[in-house]
C-alpha cells in the first residue's frame, strides 16, 4: 500500500477522515453511550413488539387486493382497538420499561422503579378527571412520550439520591427483611408522587404542553429536507471513518423523534387525515440504507463477477446479509471506510436517496411511512409494508436503485482496477 | 489452553458479528482449540453478562466505544483481555485470522 502513488485528493481525504474521527465522532459516541440515553434506547427496544402488533391491523385493513381488503373492512373498528390498546399506549409501556431500566442502571429495585415511574407519569400526563372518573388517555400515547422520559429521569435520580442518603424508615432489628424493604421505598415514593401532584394539580403546570413548545421546533426542524440531510451526512460520515453511525444518529439522537413521527403518522392514518411527517425509521431503511448504510446493494451486482478476488468475495458475502440491511462485509471488506475513492459515491447515495424520497413524498407522489417495520425488513418489501401498501413506493425504490447503480458504477470500476493491480503485485 | 475458550464478539446490535462467530467456530479446529463463541450488542453493554469470558473481541464499527465498555467491565471487578478486530478481517469475515490474533492476545496475557 505504501508504495502506491497517492494523489493530493487522497491525501486530503485522509486528513479529512482523521479530522472527522477526532472531532465529529467523539461527542456523538459519548452522547450515545451516556447512561440515560442508553437506558432510553433499551427501554424502546423492549416495547417494539407492541408497536409491531399494533401495526398489523393497519396492514390488514390496507391490503392491496381489494377483495382481501374488503374481507377485513367490516372489522376495521374492532381491529383498531388492538392498535389503540398496544401501539397507541406507547407512553404507558415506555413508562413501565423506562422505570425498570433506569432503576437497573443504578442497581435499584426494578419493580419499584416501574411503579413509581408509571404513577408519576400518570399524574403528569393524564391526571384523573374526578367529575366523570375518567383518564384522558391521549397523554399515554406518543403525545406524552417526552414528558414520560423526563419524569422517569427525575424519578430515577431521586430514588438514587434517597438510596445513597439512606432516606428510608429504618425498621428495628427483628423485623423480617421483606417487610423492611417494602417500607424502604415509602419515603422517596411518597415524596415523588406528592411532588408531581403538586406541580401538576396544585400549580397546574402541564409538562407536556411546555415540552411541546420546546420540542415542536425541533420536531419540525428534523422533518425538513435539511434536517434529514444533516442527519444523513452525520450518519454516513461516521460510517466513513468506520464508526457505526446508525447507533449514534438514527438510534441515538433521533430515535425518540423518529418514533414520534411515525406514531403521529399512524394516528393520522387511522383518522383518515393527511400524514404529517416524512422522516421516520422506515424512511431511513427504505431510502438511505437499502441493504445497509450507503445503499451498497448495487455494489454486490457490480462486483459479483469481478476479476478482483477480494471484491468478488466481498460481493458474495455481502449480498445475503445485504438483503436484510446488514453490510459490514462491504464497508470493511471492500472497504468503503477510509477509502477516498468510494467516499464520493458513498456520500452521494445518502444525499440522493434521501432527497429523492423526501421530495417525492412532499409532492404526494409516494406515501410517507406510517406502518412501523423492523430495520431488517428486506428491500422492496419495506417500502411496500411501511407505506401501507403503496406500490408507487416500490417503483420509486427500484428507480432509486438504478440511479444508485449508475452513481456507484464508475467509482466501483476505478477501485476494482486498483484492487486487481494490488492483487497481482 | 485447556478446555473451551469463551469468546464474546461485540458489534452494535449483535447482527453482523454473527457472521464472524460462525467463521471462528468453523476455523477453531485448525488451531486445535475448542471455542465457545457468541455475539452480543455493544449498544447494550451495560446489560451483558461477562462472567467466565476469556476474551472480548470488539468489531471495528464500535471501536470508538472500547474505552467506555472496558472501563465498565473493569468496574464490575472483572479482568478480561480484549482485542479490536481489524477492519478488513472483519469485513471479509476471516474467522481464522481473527481467532489466531485472539489466541496471541491470550498467550501474552498469560505471561
Amino acid at each position: 500500500m505504501a508504495e502506491r502513488k497517492v494523489s493530493r485528493f487522497e491525501r486530503n481525504m485522509e486528513n479529512f477522515g482523521t479530522w472527522v474521527e477526532k472531532y465529529v465522532a467523539p461527542p456523538l459516541v459519548k452522547f450515545g453511550n451516556q447512561r440515560h440515553m442508553a437506558a432510553i434506547r433499551t427501554a424502546y427496544i423492549r416495547i417494539i413488539p407492541f408497536i409491531i402488533v399494533g401495526s398489523v391491523p393497519l396492514i390488514l385493513t390496507n391490503l392491496p387486493i381489494p377483495s382481501l381488503a374488503n374481507l377485513f373492512a367490516p372489522y376495521a373498528d374492532k381491529l383498531n382497538v388492538l392498535y389503540s390498546m398496544t401501539f397507541n399506549f406507547i407512553g404507558l409501556w415506555l413508562a413501565i420499561s423506562l422505570g425498570a431500566e433506569m432503576a437497573k442502571m443504578y442497581g435499584l429495585d426494578q419493580n419499584i422503579g416501574s411503579i413509581v415511574t408509571v404513577a408519576c407519569s400518570l399524574i403528569v400526563v393524564s391526571p384523573i378527571d374526578l367529575s366523570g372518573n375518567t383518564l384522558d388517555c391521549t397523554g399515554l400515547s406518543v403525545k406524552g412520550m417526552f414528558s414520560i422520559i423526563i419524569v422517569s429521569v427525575i424519578a430515577a435520580e431521586f430514588m438514587k439520591f434517597a438510596h445513597d442518603k439512606n432516606l428510608t424508615i429504618r425498621m428495628p432489628k427483628g423485623v423480617p427483611a421483606n417487610i423492611a424493604t417494602s417500607f424502604g421505598a415509602l419515603i422517596p415514593m411518597s415524596i415523588l408522587a406528592t411532588f408531581f401532584w403538586a406541580v401538576r394539580v396544585i400549580i397546574g403546570f402541564d409538562l407536556t404542553q411546555f415540552l411541546n413548545i420546546i420540542i415542536s421546533p425541533l420536531l419540525v426542524l428534523q422533518d425538513t429536507w435539511f434536517g434529514v440531510l444533516v442527519c444523513v451526512l452525520l450518519l454516513q460520515l461516521l460510517w466513513f471513518v468506520g464508526i457505526h453511525g446508525g447507533s449514534f444518529t438514527v438510534w441515538g439522537v433521533c430515535y425518540p423523534l423518529l418514533i414520534t413521527n411515525i406514531a403521529e403518522n399512524t394516528a393520522a392514518s387511522i383518522l383518515g387525515q393527511p400524514l404529517p411527517h416524512v422522516f421516520t425509521e422506515p424512511f431511513v431503511y427504505t431510502w438511505i440504507m437499502i441493504g445497509g448504510v450507503g445503499s451498497t446493494l448495487p455494489l454486490c451486482l457490480i462486483w459479483w463477477k469481478s476479476k478482483s478476488a477480494t471484491l468478488r468475495e466481498v460481493a458474495h458475502l455481502a449480498l445475503p446479509c445485504g438483503i436484510f440491511n446488514i453490510n459490514e462485509p462491504i464497508i470493511f471488506g471492500a472497504p468503503i471506510a477510509f477509502n477516498p475513492i468510494m467516499f464520493v459515491p458513498f456520500m452521494l447515495s445518502g444525499i440522493v436517496g434521501s432527497m429523492f424520497a423526501y421530495f417525492l413524498t412532499r409532492a404526494s407522489i409516494i406515501t410517507a411511512a406510517y406502518v412501523p417495520t423492523p430495520w431488517t425488513t428486506p428491500l422492496l418489501i419495506n417500502p411496500y409494508l411501511s407505506s401501507g401498501g403503496d406500490v408507487h413506493c416500490v417503483i420509486a425504490q427500484v428507480a432509486l436503485l438504478v440511479i444508485l447503480f449508475i452513481i456507484y458504477y464508475p467509482f466501483a470500476k476505478i477501485w476494482e482496477a486498483r484492487m486487481i493491480e494490488e492483487e497481482k503485485a | 489452553m485447556e478446555g473451551k475458550i469463551k469468546i464474546m464478539v461485540l458489534c452494535a446490535s449483535g447482527m453482523s458479528s454473527g457472521l464472524v462467530v460462525d467463521s471462528i467456530i468453523e476455523h477453531a479446529p485448525e488451531y486445535g482449540v475448542e471455542v465457545d463463541v457468541h455475539c452480543s450488542p455493544s449498544l447494550r453493554y451495560r446489560e451483558l453478562d461477562y462472567n467466565g469470558l476469556d476474551i472480548i473481541l470488539i468489531a471495528p464499527q464500535v471501536k470508538s466505544s472500547t474505552g467506555d465498555i472496558m472501563e465498565y467491565i473493569k468496574g464490575l471487578g472483572l479482568d478480561i483481555p480484549y482485542m479490536n478486530i481489524q477492519m478488513r478481517e472483519y469485513g471479509l469475515v476471516k474467522g481464522g485470522a481473527i481467532l489466531k490474533q485472539a489466541l496471541e492476545v491470550l498467550e501474552q496475557n498469560k505471561k
